[in-house]
């Protein structure tokens, strides 16, 4: 008896080296892909809750007390003065707008924390990084990126001294 | 829903494709909304709108909620043979009703006993006892502690001797706390530590409810049990009998012999009369569990055979899930007046009085307690632990939003919502534990119930403490907030998922 050779399987040779079915493998991965966007949606949730209870957690500490920054004579009609508040390493500006008018705000742009800049001939504040702009007076955005104003300190001027005072806003909501 | 399963789990893979296309699609619309609620909630949250990033929160939630449903209509990855669960039979049901009516009834007697030192201890020093604030604390503190501990005995001895004699026997032993509380309390002259040692043997009431639980459990079939332990659970109203019985019996004298001559400037109170007036139910309770209930017939098993529960994994998770349930509404009440007086004193129309709210959490979480139980029954136990454990913890977290004088209402609503989802909660994991834990289940119900009552120690203690320390009670909510997704995930894996091998 002639030996016979073993028979030939049914199945061509790409089918051994991919066994499974296009349709099949796109099943498991849209599956996959559908639960991972579930992940996510649950991630951003968190986000937000964290977002939402970040206050009740670390409240800011309102400003207390009283803080002397400079002599008026210091700083010439048009011109700023740099300083921070002992305990904060927060860069604050003072503003001489003349008309013994005085302004002070946090250096950092609220796009994206850039050093602000007064100019005095636009009687605006600038953020070179991104050509962002406030108002001097108020804070207000007034073109460029950013969207909220810049926060604002109490002033208040005692003869010939400029003093930092506890804002009546913080108090209402401390 | 589950239509639409098993429709779909026998479609082509082609069709099926073309569903999760556009699932996909609908899952990138709830992202992007999503990130666009985010990037709102910054940029007001960080220009001093907290307000908008609470609303954000919930609309982000609610859409990640829907995001979750979608996850039910995704194809099946592989055609999954659908089982029909065999309802076992319930052949004793007339008896079964009984023995659970007796005991549930019995066991608002011994929730009543147990709670007898925390109204005596208010009237103590009116009836002429000297004692500090301390001192009372430890009255009515020493009886729960020691009860809860206790469970873990009351629990096995259920099936070593059967559940007519022990329980018949530990109702019965409540005479000596009654008669001795009775007299301890009739004579002003009385040593603090004679007090003290009755408060703690009034401690073993407490422990009924384990033997009360491991009785019931036996009678009752796999589907019905979650209903007939919730039922039971109804003892605990109990502690509100005790709240409202006691004030009014201490009034007369029902034993005759008073200490205090008529007309004298003291008013008189008969504080003995607290022990004495449960006397004559102990009496009819132990009574009705002799002659209305049955042993359950079935072989005595060894100490040792039920100490096993220790052991299993089983006790331990169901342990941690009863400790979140029953620990959080025992908790919210407990915490209210010292959350008034740190936060609420300022509120508009004056303080308001913790009294008169912290009752109504406990009753809440003690009505909700059957419907959880018959839910489970209906639903699955899984499912129903998980949606009470979400929205405690939605509710624990939303808590820190309501921390202003002016908004004690919400707060208070917001705090109903967890007791009735504890309530809901206590129910469904006790349907859990006959479930997985078929033979040790009395040791297993000792151990779970005794965890569950101390849990009700630890969260205003550490309320307190971060207070003190991180200068925010939304510390504490945060934290219960967190531990309630972890025991979402742990009941998700252990309970609530389809593949898993304890799903119930």
């Amino acid at each position: 008896m002639k030996e016979t050779e073993a028979p030939l399987t049914s199945k061509p040779a790409w089918a051994a080296d991919f066994p499974i079915d296009r349709v099949e493998a796109q099943h498991v991965a849209r599956r996959e892909f559908a639960k991972y966007l579930i992940v996510v949606s649950g991630g951003l949730a968190a986000g937000s809750a964290w977002v939402a209870v970040r206050d009740k957690l670390f409240p800011h500490p309102p400003i207390t007390g009283e803080h002397l920054i400079c002599k008026k004579q210091e700083v010439p009609v048009g011109g700023t003065r740099a300083f921070t508040l002992p305990g904060s390493a927060l860069p604050y500006i003072l503003i001489n707008l003349g008309n013994e008018e005085w302004r002070a705000f946090e250096q950092k742009c609220t796009h994206l924390s850039c050093a602000v800049f007064y100019q005095p001939h636009e009687g605006k504040i600038e953020c070179p990084c991104h050509n962002g702009w406030f108002d001097a007076r108020t804070g207000a955005p007034l073109q460029g990126p950013p969207q909220r104003p810049l926060p604002q300190l109490q002033l208040e001027i005692r003869g010939d001294d400029i003093f930092v005072v506890p804002s009546p806003h913080d108090a209402h909501a401390a | 829903m589950a239509a639409t399963r098993q429709a779909l789990s026998q479609a082509h893979p082609a069709k099926t494709n073309v569903l999760s296309v556009g699932l996909i699609s609908v899952l990138i619309l709830i992202i992007s909304l999503q990130i666009w609620l985010l990037s709102a909630s910054v940029n007001t949250s960080l220009g001093g709108h907290a307000n908008v990033a609470w609303s954000a929160f919930y609309a982000s939630l609610a859409l990640f909620l829907v995001s979750l449903v979608t996850l039910s209509y995704l194809p099946l990855p592989i055609r999954v043979p659908i089982v029909v669960e065999r309802e076992e039979a319930f052949t004793d049901a007339a008896l079964a009703w009984r023995t659970l009516a007796i005991s549930a009834v019995s066991l608002a007697l011994s929730f009543a006993v147990w709670f007898m030192w925390s109204a005596i201890a208010v009237k103590l020093n009116d009836a002429g006892f000297g004692l500090t604030k301390n001192q009372l604390f430890w009255l009515t503190a020493t009886p729960v502690i020691l009860g809860s501990l206790l469970r873990i005995p009351y629990g096995l001895i259920v099936s070593r001797f059967g559940s007519r004699r022990s329980y018949a026997a530990v109702t019965l032993i409540l005479l000596l706390p009654a008669l001795g509380t009775g007299f301890a309390v009739q004579d002003p002259k009385t040593p603090y530590w004679v007090l003290l040692f009755w408060s703690a043997v009034t401690g073993i009431a407490g422990a009924n409810f384990a033997t009360s639980m491991a009785t019931v459990t036996l009678w009752f079939p796999k589907q019905l049990q979650g209903s007939a332990l919730g039922i039971n659970g109804l003892g605990n109203l109990g502690v509100t009998i005790a709240q409202f019985t006691i004030p009014l019996v201490i009034g007369f004298s029902l034993l005759g012999g008073s200490e205090a001559s008529p007309g004298a400037a003291v008013p008189s109170i008969h504080l003995g009369n607290a022990g004495f007036v449960w006397v004559p139910i102990i009496l009819i309770c132990t009574a009705a569990i002799w002659f209305g209930t049955k042993d359950y017939p079935a072989e005595p098993k060894t100490l040792a055979s039920q100490l096993v529960a220790g052991r299993r994994l089983h006790t331990w998770v169901l342990s941690t899930l009863y400790f979140l349930t029953f620990g959080c509404f025992v908790a919210m009440g407990a915490s209210l007046p010292l959350i008034i007086k740190e936060v609420f004193a300022a509120a508009p129309g004056g303080a308001p009085n913790p009294l008169l709210f912290a009752p109504w959490a406990a009753a809440i979480a003690t009505v909700m307690r059957p419907l959880g139980g018959w839910l489970a029954d209906k639903f699955g136990a899984g499912l129903i632990t998980s949606i009470s454990i979400a929205t405690m913890a939605v509710g624990g977290f939303s808590l820190s939003a309501f921390l202003q004088p002016d908004a004690f209402g919400q707060f208070f609503a917001v705090i109903l919502v967890i007791c009735a989802a504890a309530g809901l909660g206590n129910g469904s994991v006790f349907k859990i534990i006959p479930l997985v834990l078929p033979k040790e289940a009395g040791a297993a119900i000792g151990i779970v119930s005794c965890l569950g009552a101390l849990g009700g120690f630890v969260p205003p203690l550490l309320l307190g403490w971060t207070m003190g320390r991180l200068g925010s009670p939304a510390w504490a909510y945060t934290g219960m907030a967190l531990f309630a997704i972890l025991c979402l995930a742990v009941n998700g894996y252990f309970y609530h998922r389809r593949n898993s091998p304890s799903h119930c």
